[in-house]
């Protein structure tokens, strides 16, 4: 059976009619990537005061990093219906809130040998499950549509996939922010987090961005460490071990819009199986492993010699196509290991991502962390943490960051700041 | 391969000797820095290949993306790196892009994926059109606000700022990147054309270009913004 394709049910408003009532608190958040700078617009339009701090430039960790996939939730049906169910939510709403960055072209999982073919049908299965649109293709329409992909194409089944600008999708979120009166503060390298009698205090961060790297205190109500890979750097400033480890993956872009739509191995995820096209590149992902460490993270030449392989399998043209760039970026997985899962906040959410309450968890009040999650559900990981937020802080305010069209990226740099 | 970096801006510098492969690339060698001698050292970085426009900087005495300039192109070569000109410098090699981003008319964001372009990106001949494509397609996405029945990608500029860091005229003009984005609007819009000549007319405006080429050699997105500004010149005539 297969889920019918559906539109966008609602209409986004200008943000410029967005009312914001201050609630009269205040939140620091760390971390300038996806996640905090959805959580600054959202805490913003919820009406408390916002800081948020960020050691380099805005999406300098992992979040510019990304490939791009705006994941429609298919790649994820395999294993969870709701965390892929959550990703079709999720992508329909950036696709809305976000358009001006969003390449929504739609995206095939391509069967390339007898044994993912046979997939096809469990795999249109778990995309009705999950209530992801898909459709099978005559391979005749898909071979006009993307005439680059290897003739050995057995089965295409067609789902909503994207591509999206990695960059500047964050900078809306941080436009908007702005916007309603979040001060964003990159070059802010948080070093020390101030307790006492068991409530987080203040932020204490050196300002890089000045030749004496000055200290600055920040005294706020509550405390959110979106600091993603970094997550565990930070919980150590407050003593605490929290279970998030980098992973890095490697990336391949060559030079050349080979095809126009999103095409992956129609298989379970593994390495190598998506191909992205982004404004004039292709870009192959990813492979994965563990670090220590997120920080200078760069790929090895086997990853980047075994993606080029990878993505020759899908187009035949990947090989002979010059390399534009390898990169790698760090995942923040969650890990699996959690001292106590019952203790971890998000029963509604899916498992990828988690909201920490240190409180709870760790005896420390007004101060938590937002682990794992994907770039596409970071409005979502941004609700759940806000949520949090308010409880806490005994705030009423709803999430509205799904209503509203995301002002552009250049609207963040025409400020001064 | 053993390489000297030099990390210059108007009040410091410092030297360093590193030692990776020729397919690294400045940038690489920048994060290898801050990661061990000089956790300080800031500089404007996101995507690392080449799209998101951030790491703009001069790499001696040329303004290059650091993401794509490989240390294998510097053999032999000292290699210098100070902040984007024409840009406001903050510490290290970073900088604030703003006035890039003021003189950016409001122009759109996205083309018809198929359509010629001035990039350097190669299409396919042949390549797909979906102009004739399917039912599927067509329910998936026409219900969808700004989503038309061809395939849709981002315009090429990805504003950098290259080209305007490569631009000899250093005040009082808009730039290249700003002449650019409007003569590629008119071109994609024409019910803008009279607006976008306007922008292109103004007194900061394609008659202060001194002609260099500089921007058009700099973009790495080959948008030729030198070539779309004569252009624009031979409309306002």
């Amino acid at each position: 059976m297969e889920a019918p394709f559906t539109g966008l049910a609602t209409e986004s408003l200008p943000l410029a009619r967005c009312e914001v009532k201050k609630k009269g608190a205040k939140v620091c958040v760390i971390g300038g990537g996806g996640t905090g700078a959805a959580l600054a617009y959202d805490l913003a339009q919820r009406g408390l005061e916002v800081i948020l701090l960020e050691k380099g430039e805005l999406t300098s960790g992992t979040t510019g990093r990304h490939h791009g996939q705006l994941h429609c939730g298919a790649r994820y049906s395999w294993n969870d219906k709701n965390i892929a169910r959550e990703c079709y939510e999720e992508s329909v709403t950036l696709a809305r809130i976000a358009g001006a960055c969003v390449e929504y072209n739609g995206g095939f999982f391509v069967a390339l040998n007898d044994e993912e073919a046979a997939l096809q049908p469990k795999f249109i299965e778990n995309c009705a499950e999950a209530g992801i649109p898909s459709h099978r293709m005559r391979l005749e329409d898909f071979a006009r549509l993307e005439p680059a992909v290897s003739g050995a194409v057995k089965a295409a089944v067609m789902v909503p996939d994207g591509s999206f600008d990695a960059f500047r999708l964050p900078m809306m979120f941080f436009a908007a922010a702005a916007e309603l009166g979040a001060r964003i503060l990159p070059w802010r390298e948080v070093v020390g987090l101030e307790i006492s009698s068991g409530r987080m205090k203040a932020v204490i961060a050196r300002n890089l961005s000045r030749a004496d790297h000055r200290e600055e205190r920040i005294e706020a109500d509550y405390v959110v460490s979106a600091a993603g890979a970094w997550a565990g750097q930070i919980a150590r400033l407050a003593g605490i071990s929290i279970p998030i480890s980098p992973a890095p993956g490697t990336m391949l872009a060559v030079k050349g819009r080979l095809v126009n739509h999103v095409i992956s191995r129609l298989r379970p995820p593994g390495d190598g199986d998506i191909l992205v096209p982004q404004r004039g590149l292709s870009i192959i992902g990813s492979t994965q492993s563990l670090a220590e460490n997120p920080e200078a993270i760069a790929p090895s030449a086997s990853d980047i010699e075994f993606l080029r392989g990878a993505g020759a399998e899908i187009l035949p043209g990947f090989a002979s196509t010059p390399t534009y760039a390898a990169w790698a970026a760090a995942r923040p997985l969650a890990g699996k290991d959690s001292p106590a899962d019952g203790d971890v906040e998000g029963r509604s959410l899916s498992r990828d991502f988690s909201v920490i309450d240190h409180e709870a968890e760790h005896g420390i009040a007004g101060f938590a962390s937002v682990i794992g999650g994907k770039a596409t559900v970071l409005r979502a990981m941004a609700e759940k943490a806000a949520d949090r937020v308010c409880a806490s802080l005994s705030i009423q305010a709803e999430c509205r960051t799904s209503l509203y069209t995301l002002p552009s990226w250049r609207e963040y740099f025409r400020e001064a700041r | 391969m053993d390489f000297a970096i030099t990390l210059k801006n108007d009040h410091s510098e410092s030297r360093h000797a590193l030692r990776l492969e020729p397919f690294r690339t400045v940038l690489d060698a920048l994060e290898k820095i801050r990661g061990g001698e000089m956790p300080e050292l800031i500089y404007r970085h996101s995507c690392h290949h080449g799209s998101c426009g951030t790491c703009g900087a001069m790499v001696n005495g040329k303004p290059r993306l650091m993401c794509l300039a490989k240390l294998g192109d510097f053999e032999g070569e000292e290699i210098v790196v100070e902040p984007l000109r024409q840009a406001m410098s903050l510490e290290g090699i970073a900088v604030w892009p703003g006035a890039l981003f003021e003189n950016l008319p409001d122009t759109g964001y996205l083309r018809a994926a198929d359509e010629e372009s001035a990039a350097s990106s190669p299409q396919a001949p042949g390549s797909p059109r979906a102009t004739d494509s399917l039912q599927a397609v067509e329910s998936a996405f026409l219900e969808i606000p700004d989503i038309e029945k061809q395939p849709r990608r981002l315009e090429d500029c990805i504003e950098c700022g290259l080209c305007v860091a490569a631009c000899p005229v250093e005040r009082d003009f808009t730039g290249p990147a700003a002449l650019a984005a409007a003569e590629i609007e008119l071109g994609k819009d024409p019910s803008r054309t009279a607006e976008m000549l306007a922008f292109a007319g103004k007194p900061d405006g394609a008659r202060k270009c001194e002609r260099f080429f500089g921007c058009s050699r700099a973009c790495p997105q080959g948008i030729a913004p030198g070539r779309r500004i004569t252009n624009l010149l031979k409309l306002l005539r």
